[in-house]
């Protein structure tokens, strides 16, 4: 296991991973078992590079395995699994919730699936697909909004995507955001939104809309962070989605 | 250094210049598209690839045919590779010598050229903290030598004194760029050195001066763990383009003439051996030009891009509990447990051991699970990746 002290520190890595570690089973039958911890996210005032969601620049590499829990149980049963599995996994940490989010977990050992989607709180109005810090953004929108029916889904394994549980519920609500803290150009969101587009368009009664952070590097002050953090744009979206 | 010639040896050196005199003729023919050519540098791959021990793995690059034909890899399934075909070892898809086989404990390079050297760290540490007392072997050349991965993993062998022989092979040219418009320092062996490590500058035309100098080093390396640089210079030419004056530099014409001089073979003897290499080169490439081209089925490529995972996970979702903890903790207690179920899992990053990382994931494991398998890394993020890729074949 490699621990990256920041996920930002990746980029010194990514021959190793993206074109050693990636290839070497398709190319040659060899497994390349690693898994790589990647503290990562915004929302600690560390500026342009402690702060950055590196998560996309891998989710796009076949060969590659990428995880991004968003909370400690499931954390653990995922962190277990990593080490079980003989592939490439970069598993990504979000060092805003290390210290700030407790949930109940079994002290034994136990591993959970690397490919599952999970559906936080299942609801009939509006299926809001996010992953890591985002999903709490979400379940505090929620909170403050208990007469809006969301189905909330965690897509948690962010290679390969579990789009038969995207697309289910999207089927179902007939509605769709994705939100997520990296910005929105080749990212999660922006794929997720357009696969989920393709596959369910006849079922939508809206456009989906994708709410991620400013086009920034991400900038230190903390006044300046929050600004490129997309807590407004959320709210703004939700609304505009619901109300379509 | 004694070194007493033979038609055994010589065998070993003029196999993969066969195999260039014959790629050579087939590209001109157009019966092959394109060759790496390391013709003139088989004394560097034949003579270290000789002095390493069967178990021992090897990390080449595309100027060593010599170790591929050393370590027996069969002809056909070799020039199939070369090809494209459907039998090669990538099954078409990869090119030329970017493969490898375990079953000949090769580590085949990527296309970038410092990639193999962080590889072979991990290789060597594997096989260090297993305290078997082996070599890894890995070649870099005059080109690669620039590149950033060089230096971290030298460093990173440097400091945890990893069994590993790192061979600059130095053919003064970066394919078309001179020595001179690359560096300009005189002899690699600067700088091992200036790493922590010894290093050694060899005249790599000769096989009898690379075998013995590379065992001594190996024999060296797996008493006592630790790398150590050799350089050994030699000329990249093409029969063409050869200059006159070259052409006693020539390792297999060298050799050729010690071993005439020595008596212990015959030149009807040579060359009857020459004829029989040159002959069954020849047989394997038109066998290899028989193989299958591969074919598109995108399931099986699918297929093969990750390797299966033989086991099932314990739950589809975290088992209950009411015992709440932080992230962090689930993340400590999840690696705290992967430690325990996985004896061979090594933890690598920096400042993870006594201060415990910057998060404090790994608070309290090096005093629980030593220093060996919970390891402070040098700012080398590349060198330290490419430790880990491999490291699990290495233990």
């Amino acid at each position: 296991m490699v621990e990256m002290q920041f996920s930002d520190f990746v980029t010194e890595a990514m021959t190793q991973i993206c074109n050693q570690a990636a290839k070497l089973h398709y190319r040659w039958g060899q497994k390349a078992d690693l898994v790589i911890r990647m503290p990562t996210g915004a929302g600690v005032v560390a500026g342009p590079f402690h702060s950055q969601s590196t998560e996309a620049w891998f989710a796009r590499v076949p060969g590659l395995k990428v995880v991004y829990p968003s909370n400690p149980a499931q954390a653990k049963g995922l962190l277990l699994r990593a080490f079980e599995d003989p592939n490439p996994v970069l598993f990504f940490e979000h060092k805003n919730l290390y210290r700030s989010l407790e949930s109940e977990v079994a002290p034994e050992y136990y591993s959970i699936p690397l490919d599952k989607a999970v559906v936080v709180h299942p609801g009939e109005e509006l299926t809001v697909i996010a992953y890591g810090w985002a999903v709490h953004w979400v379940k505090a929108w929620m909170l403050e909004h208990p007469e809006v029916s969301i189905e909330l889904i965690d897509v948690v394994s962010l290679r390969p995507i579990d789009w038969p549980s995207l697309e289910a519920s999207v089927h179902k609500t007939g509605r769709c955001i994705v939100v997520q803290e990296d910005t929105f150009l080749g990212s999660i969101g922006s794929s997720i939104a357009s696969e989920l587009q393709m596959r369910c368009f006849m079922s939508l009664d809206a456009p989906i809309k994708v709410v991620s952070s400013a086009d920034l590097p991400i900038p230190f002050a903390a006044e300046l962070e929050q600004g490129f953090l997309p807590h407004d744009r959320l709210k703004q979206v939700l609304n505009e989605v619901l109300n379509f | 250094m004694k070194h007493n010639p033979s038609l055994e040896l010589y065998r070993s050196l003029y196999l993969p210049r066969a195999v260039e005199e014959r790629m050579l003729i087939a590209l001109r023919q157009g019966r092959i598209s394109k060759w790496f050519s390391s013709y003139g540098q088989e004394a560097v791959s034949v003579g270290t690839a000789l002095a390493m021990h069967e178990d021992e793995w090897i990390c080449t690059m595309h100027r060593n045919l010599g170790v591929f034909t050393a370590r027996n890899l069969p002809l056909v399934k070799l020039f199939a590779q070369f090809q494209g075909r459907a039998t090669g070892y990538t099954k078409g898809r990869d090119r030329s010598f970017h493969f490898g086989t375990a079953e000949h404990k090769i580590f085949g390079m990527i296309s970038h050229l410092g990639a193999q050297l962080g590889v072979a760290d991990g290789l060597a540490l594997a096989r260090s903290l297993r305290g078997e007392g082996k070599c890894v072997l890995v070649y870099t050349g005059d080109g690669g030598a620039s590149e950033g991965d060089f230096h971290e993993a030298l460093n990173v062998a440097a400091v945890w004194n990893l069994p590993v022989l790192i061979v600059v092979e130095n053919n003064q040219w970066g394919l078309s760029t001179p020595s001179r418009e690359q560096f300009v320092f005189d002899s690699f062996a600067v700088k091992g050195p200036a790493y922590g490590m010894e290093a050694h500058s060899i005249d790599g035309n000769d096989l009898g001066l690379v075998l013995e100098t590379t065992k001594k080093l190996t024999d060296s390396i797996r008493k006592t763990p630790r790398p150590k640089n050799e350089e050994a210079s030699g000329t990249k030419y093409y029969p063409e383009g050869l200059i006159e004056s070259w052409q006693s530099k020539d390792p297999v014409v060298r050799y050729r003439a010690d071993l005439l001089q020595s008596g212990l073979a015959s030149e009807s003897e040579i060359k009857a051996l020459e004829e029989d290499l040159a002959a069954n080169v020849l047989e394997s490439l038109n066998a290899a030009l028989e193989e299958p081209k591969p074919t598109y089925n995108e399931e099986l490529e699918l297929a093969d891009v990750y390797a299966p995972v033989s086991t099932e996970a314990s739950h589809i979702s975290p088992p209950a509990s009411d015992r709440k903890i932080r992230l962090i903790d689930a993340i400590k207690e999840g690696l705290d447990q992967a430690m325990e179920r996985h004896e061979n899992l090594v933890l690598m990053g920096q400042d993870i051991a006594e201060y415990g990382g910057v998060f404090k994931a790994t608070e309290g494991f090096v005093e629980r699970y030593g220093a060996d398998r919970v390891r402070n890394t040098p700012l080398c993020e590349s060198a330290i990746v490419g430790a880990g890729v491999f490291i699990s074949r290495g233990i």
